[in-house]
């Protein structure tokens, strides 16, 4: 990357049409005319979508629900990377030293060969996660930068070894082993306590660990508990009372990210508060120095180029591994049930089929004009739809039905995690990490104590970008009113208020937080034409998407709404935006899809519009005056007629809009937004299923010690796959050690080439066998795959000049300690289960039932004589 | 009467320190026990945690995140209430609750919005009503007149029928019998021959009907299966303890002296039989009716029926406290109610009982 350049981003989506999409129609709006979405309880998910109850069903189904749905024709399971397991380990030193097994840096090493990986994740979930050594699995599009790293690890399950490890390290912490085979820590049995919780896998997980810890020679107090007991006492108790030596943690999963810095903290840092001592004053804190340095240098985008990031990643993550402060286990997967007859699917690698703004705009049954959507709740008490960041939209249920109608400026690519132009357009310059842009004089920033627009000339600013609304602008909001730039910069104006009016921000603290976030970067914003903004960023990023998706602001709802929640909730004060501020200070948690909430924001419009009063100052800029009066009131009169025809107050852009909510009923109906402004037609956005990279044969013909070779890998390449990245080294399995690790190339071919050099083959011994590695991955999909091939140098003949090796057959890729990645959609082919099993159980019941009565009835006469002589 | 009025004085003071020590029992179980610290804790660790996340992924510096997550951290413990200890926090609660005064919910909303707790269960109770009521009201007519009829027939096929199957239903847990019906009768024969018989769940079809008259027809279909449910698992109950009942009175002295005064068996079973059955009969009738109101958890879940059942589930896991405690607080309150009434009832329905 060329520093002081620019970097112009392509504003044309790279979609990868890897499924072919065939649109029902071309009129613009989604493919289908209602998505009507209810609540389904999950254990009946799969009997409603083969019933034709529901078409899909947007909650992920966990491993024990979905096994039973594997290999049912009648249903297709998309699969997405929903969260992971891990064993965190307590290292606080005890006294005596030989109490706390895991205080032991080698100790904790060996337990990565104490878990069976393989066979929790297909005999405990049921094929329904991947083993996992990191925080990040193969699903992950940053996994890429340390699979070699990992491959040199050679974690796999190999008790004996760790076996090995503890009899050599337990000694030095004063143990002694007795004659049952048992550890004895100045007499007593050195006892691990493992806190198990049991509400999910996780309780196989850490029964598995507990017997491989006691197949070791300790002794186990496995505690099994629920969440609240197991979060009291892990993180509310200082490691150093030894309340727990393990846990068996569980995370969810967010979004994808392509180039991560914050989970490598998370699991790595101790300042980040998430490692044994979780920062609290007082307690035995985890934390090595080193780790902390990177992680931070990491966190806070202080690398200089895309190479140092690589580099400061792979260091963090070979020190943490060596720490093993956690032994991460599988990444699990969960399903997404959905009917075969379910079109234009795109199946999120971190978010699978919920969260999704690509998926219900291209969704269509043939012959039908509604899909109908399943889902755990359609609303919920934790449910609050109000535009304010942080504030509403925080639940997976509004969030799931609210992002099938709008349009981001701004969205994560749904398979590297990239992000990229959805609505908006962008270009991206930047003076690099060291350098800065001066903020012209005619750019602006809204002054919360001012309460206007204010030049921002003299500020510096690392990059800027010009984003580009044609595509909003010229559109029209649900409610049938023109979108226009100052919508755009309302919001902006509306998020630097909230952030920095000290009223505002003691109102909603926890809002002004997370908003003044990305606020606090954003130095001034120039408006170049009736479309396009320029907005001075003071970030740099190798990547300039991220640059792009710290500036952006989405003009989700119109200025309108903005305006009536701002009055509601930091003028009148009568709602309140968070939940923590609703029970603070006693007022409703605003949510506008209820009525009497919505009723009161239409209220505000309507005083607005009785006064005949408009907030001017907001959409005054410089010499520009972005609105008139008579727009205003347009506005305010469109909004209020929306909420009286539809008693809610979900006024949007996308490619539907909210017909009806029913949160008791639980059941939302969503209607095509059909305007001929509308630019996106079915097809838009549509990206199907990933397909990863896999590789098919590597064949090595012989390779002769001092002598270059030439060995083929074949691969499976996928349509829109982009360039094919890979790696390559060669193991010594007797050591296990890399003796050769290539760097990173590329090729647009579906067979590499790789060239050993002479010095390589001249390391290698004759007639002993070795391991090449081969791990590659998409540039669209960058889901890693692995293989290993075993071959046997031979001694060049003295005598016979150098002629071409003769190939080996070419044989099938072993498996390698990474698992090479599964498609994400599984359709496989065994009898229907399920309802065919309640019915089988309903009959064996029946009959049951008419034997007992044919016993009753056996008998005549007895007792009723009896009784009848009383 | 004025040893009516004092009987019934006692009974109701009796009743009153009934209701107050269960919401006092509720408290010190919740409390004393650190149950609700624990909880609350454990919600606003995570909910802390998960801020803290939500942070982290906005990449702020960690200095501002520390602030942030400290001003969070206080701000949700005052919300839930863990800076007060228990002993503050629940009894104020208990009192509000005594002078009827239900408060506000901490989280919960109803489907307009309001947090108060008297329209949450307005909100909610009417559905209830509509099918655990309606399903106990139906389900014991026709169970008790089974009852009365084989109870006078004992020992005939009748009557070994119900017996077993009362035996049979006893056993089984409504929500297992609400799945079994979903699937075989609402999901199997749309599965094997597409035909809708019953629909599997909801109150009404999606979207519902805007014709009143095809609303409530809608409305019937969907109670179908759950009333056909709540019939199998309750009849056999109903039928059997009304059957033993009406055969133990039977058996008194003084039928046996009726009938031996050789009066008619009709005026006999009426009189000297069903008048003295009737008291546990409707015991178990109006008891089941006041605590109908509080609905099925699991099996409004089952069939998707936004009842009372589940707005208690819903304060559970969201350990919405002053939801838990006026919920409980009504539906005690309901219950001593009907306590009360059956006291009254029984002076005037059982000939057995005379004031003096």
């Amino acid at each position: 990357m060329r520093l002081n350049s620019i970097l112009l981003v392509t504003a044309l989506l790279a979609v990868i049409v890897i499924a072919q999409y065939t649109p029902p129609h071309t009129n613009p709006g989604p493919a289908a005319e209602r998505i009507i979405g209810k609540s389904v309880p999950i254990a009946q998910a799969g009997a409603a979508v083969k019933a034709g109850d529901i078409d899909v069903y947007i909650f992920g189904m966990r491993a024990a629900q979905a096994a039973a749905l594997k290999g049912d024709p009648s249903v297709v399971l998309y699969t997405a990377a929903a969260g992971f397991n891990d064993i965190v380990l307590n290292p606080a030193p005890a006294n005596p030293p030989c109490a706390n097994p895991f205080s032991s840096k080698a100790i904790r090493q060996a337990m990565q060969y104490v878990i069976d990986r393989d066979y929790v994740a297909n005999e405990i979930f049921k094929g329904f996660a991947v083993p996992m050594y990191i925080w990040l699995s193969n699903y992950d599009p940053t996994y890429s930068v340390v699979a070699d790293l990992i491959s040199q690890f050679g974690f796999r399950y190999d008790l004996d070894y760790a076996r090995s490890i503890v009899e050599s390290e337990m000694p030095k912490l004063g143990a002694t082993k007795g004659a049952d085979g048992k550890w004895y820590c100045q007499g007593k049995p050195v006892t691990i306590i493992g806190l198990i919780r049991i509400e999910d896998e996780r309780k196989d997980i850490g029964d598995a660990f507990a017997s491989a810890l006691e197949q070791l020679g300790f002794a186990v107090d496995r505690k099994y508990v629920t969440f609240d007991v197991a979060i009291q006492t892990v993180y509310g108790t200082d490691p150093a009372q030894f309340q727990w030596h393990f846990y068996t943690e569980g995370w969810g999963k967010s979004g994808l990210d392509r180039w991560d810095t914050s989970s490598i903290s998370q699991y790595c840092a101790s300042w980040f508060g998430y490692m044994p001592g979780w920062g609290t004053t007082g307690w035995y804190n985890y934390a090595n120095k080193t780790i902390d340095n990177i992680t931070d240098t990491l966190y806070k985008g202080n690398f200089k180029s895309f190479q140092e990031y690589v580099q400061l990643y792979r260091k963090a993550t070979l020190m943490c591994v060596q720490e093993s402060i956690r032994i991460f286990v599988v990444t699990q997967l969960n399903a997404y049930v959905a009917s075969p007859n379910l079109r234009g699917v795109t199946a999120d690698l971190g978010a699978g089929l919920r969260a999704s703004v690509f998926n219900a705009r291209n969704w269509y049954v043939p012959g039908r004009d509604v899909v109908n959507v399943g889902h755990l709740w359609v609303w919920t008490a934790s449910s609050a739809w109000n535009p304010v960041p942080q504030g509403g939209f925080t639940d997976v249920y509004s969030v799931d039905w609210y992002r099938m109608m709008y349009d981001p400026a701004t969205w994560n690519h749904p398979f590297t995690g990239e992000p990229m132009p959805f609505r908006a357009a962008y270009v991206v310059e930047t003076r690099g990490p060291d350098g800065a842009f001066d903020v012209p004089a005619d750019a602006y920033r809204w002054d919360a104590r001012q309460k206007a627009w204010v030049s921002a000339g003299g500020a510096k600013a690392k990059s800027k970008a010009v984003y580009n609304y044609a595509k909003y602008i010229g559109a029209k909001w649900h409610h049938g009113q023109p979108i226009k730039l100052a919508d755009v910069l309302f919001i902006y104006a509306f998020l630097w208020d909230i952030a920095n009016d000290p009223a505002k921000v003691a109102r909603e603290s926890g809002v002004a937080s997370y908003v003044n976030a990305t606020m606090s970067v954003i130095k001034g914003i120039r408006i170049i034409n009736d479309t396009a903004i320029e907005v001075y960023i003071d970030y740099w990023h190798f990547d300039p998407n991220y640059i792009a998706a710290m500036g952006v602001a989405t003009p989700d709802m119109p200025w309108e709404v903005y305006y009536a929640v701002d009055q509601l909730v930091y003028v009148k004060q009568t709602y309140a935006a968070s939940r923590a501020s609703a029970t603070k200070y006693n007022v409703p948690w605003l949510s506008l899809i209820l009525r009497d909430h919505a009723k009161a924001a239409a209220d505000v419009l309507q005083d607005a519009l009785n006064a005949g009063t408009f907030p001017e100052k907001w959409f005054t800029v410089g010499n520009k005056v972005l609105l008139t009066k008579d727009e205003a009131l347009a506005r305010y009169r469109a909004a209020i007629d929306w909420f009286n025809k539809y008693n809610h107050l979900i006024i949007s852009n996308g490619p539907f809009y909210l017909y009806a909510i029913d949160t008791t009923k639980q059941y939302i109906e969503l209607r095509a937004y059909r305007d001929p402004t509308y630019p996106y037609k079915p097809g838009a956005f549509y990206f199907g299923a990933a397909q990863p990279v896999a590789v098919k044969t590597i064949s090595i013909p012989t390779v002769v010690v001092n002598q270059p070779g030439s060995v083929s890998v074949s691969l499976e390449v996928p349509s829109g796959a982009g360039r094919i990245f890979y790696k390559w080294g060669v193991v010594d399995p007797t050591t296990g050690k890399y003796i050769y690790m290539s760097d990173e190339a590329s090729t647009t071919a579906n067979t590499i080439t790789i060239n050993m050099p002479a010095d390589l083959t001249g390391r290698l011994t004759a007639n002993r066998a070795y391991k090449l590695w081969v791990m590659a991955y998409a540039e669209n999909v960058p889901i890693v795959a692995e293989a290993t091939q075993v071959f046997v140098p031979r001694v060049a003949a003295p005598t016979t000049p150098q002629t071409t090796p003769s190939p080996t057959p070419p044989t099938t890729p072993s498996p390698s300690p990474t698992a090479t990645p599964q498609p994400t959609v599984i359709v496989t082919t065994a009898p229907a289960t399920g309802t065919t099993e309640a019915l089988a159980v309903a009959v064996v019941g029946l009959l049951a039932v008419l034997g007992a009565l044919a016993f009753a009835l056996r008998r005549r006469g007895g007792s009723s004589e009896a009784t009848k002589t009383r | 009467m004025a040893s009516l009025a004092k009987t019934l004085l006692v009974k109701a003071v009796t009743l009153v320190v009934v209701l107050i020590g269960v919401l006092l029992l509720l408290a010190v179980l919740m409390g004393a026990t650190g149950l609700s610290d624990r909880l609350l804790q454990s919600i606003l660790n995570q909910q802390v945690r998960d801020y803290q996340q939500q942070l982290l992924q906005q990449k702020l510096p960690p200095d501002q995140i520390r602030k942030a997550v400290e001003a969070y951290n206080k701000s949700l413990a005052e919300q839930l209430g863990i800076d007060k200890p228990w002993f503050l926090r629940l009894p104020q609660l208990i009192q509000r609750l005594l002078v009827l005064d239900l408060g506000e919910s901490r989280t919960l909303q109803s489907s307009w919005g309001s947090r108060r707790i008297s329209d949450l269960i307005i909100d909610r109770l009417p559905n209830t009503i509509i099918l655990t009521t309606t399903g106990i009201m139906f389900t014991a007519i026709v169970g008790i007149w089974m009852g009365l009829f084989i109870g006078s027939n004992i020992g005939s096929r009748v009557d070994r029928v119900v017996s077993v199957l009362s035996a049979m239903s006893y056993a089984i847990p409504l929500w297992f019998m609400s799945l079994v019906l979903i699937f075989t009768l609402a999901y199997a024969p749309k599965i094997l021959w597409g035909v809708q018989i019953f629909p599997p769940g909801g109150m009404v079809s999606i979207p519902p009907p805007k014709d009143p008259f095809a609303y409530v027809v809608d409305l019937l279909w969907h109670l179908s299966l759950p009333l056909l449910a709540s019939f199998i698992v309750f009849f056999g109950s109903w039928a059997y303890t009304t059957r033993n009942i009406v055969f133990n009175v039977s058996q008194e002295d003084f039928v046996n002296f009726a009938r031996a005064k050789g009066l008619p068996e009709e005026l006999v079973r009426r009189r000297y039989i069903l008048r003295p059955s009737l008291p546990p009969i409707l015991t178990s009738l109006i008891l089941s009716l006041a605590t109908s109101i509080s609905g099925y958890i699991i099996t409004e879940r089952v069939f998707n029926w936004p009842g009372m059942g589940s707005l208690y589930y819903a304060a559970i896991t969201a350990l919405d406290e002053p939801v838990i405690f006026a919920l409980t607080y009504v539906f005690t309150l309901v219950y001593i109610v009907a306590r009360f009434i059956l006291e009254v009832l029984y002076i005037v329905i059982d000939p057995r009982i005379r004031l003096t």
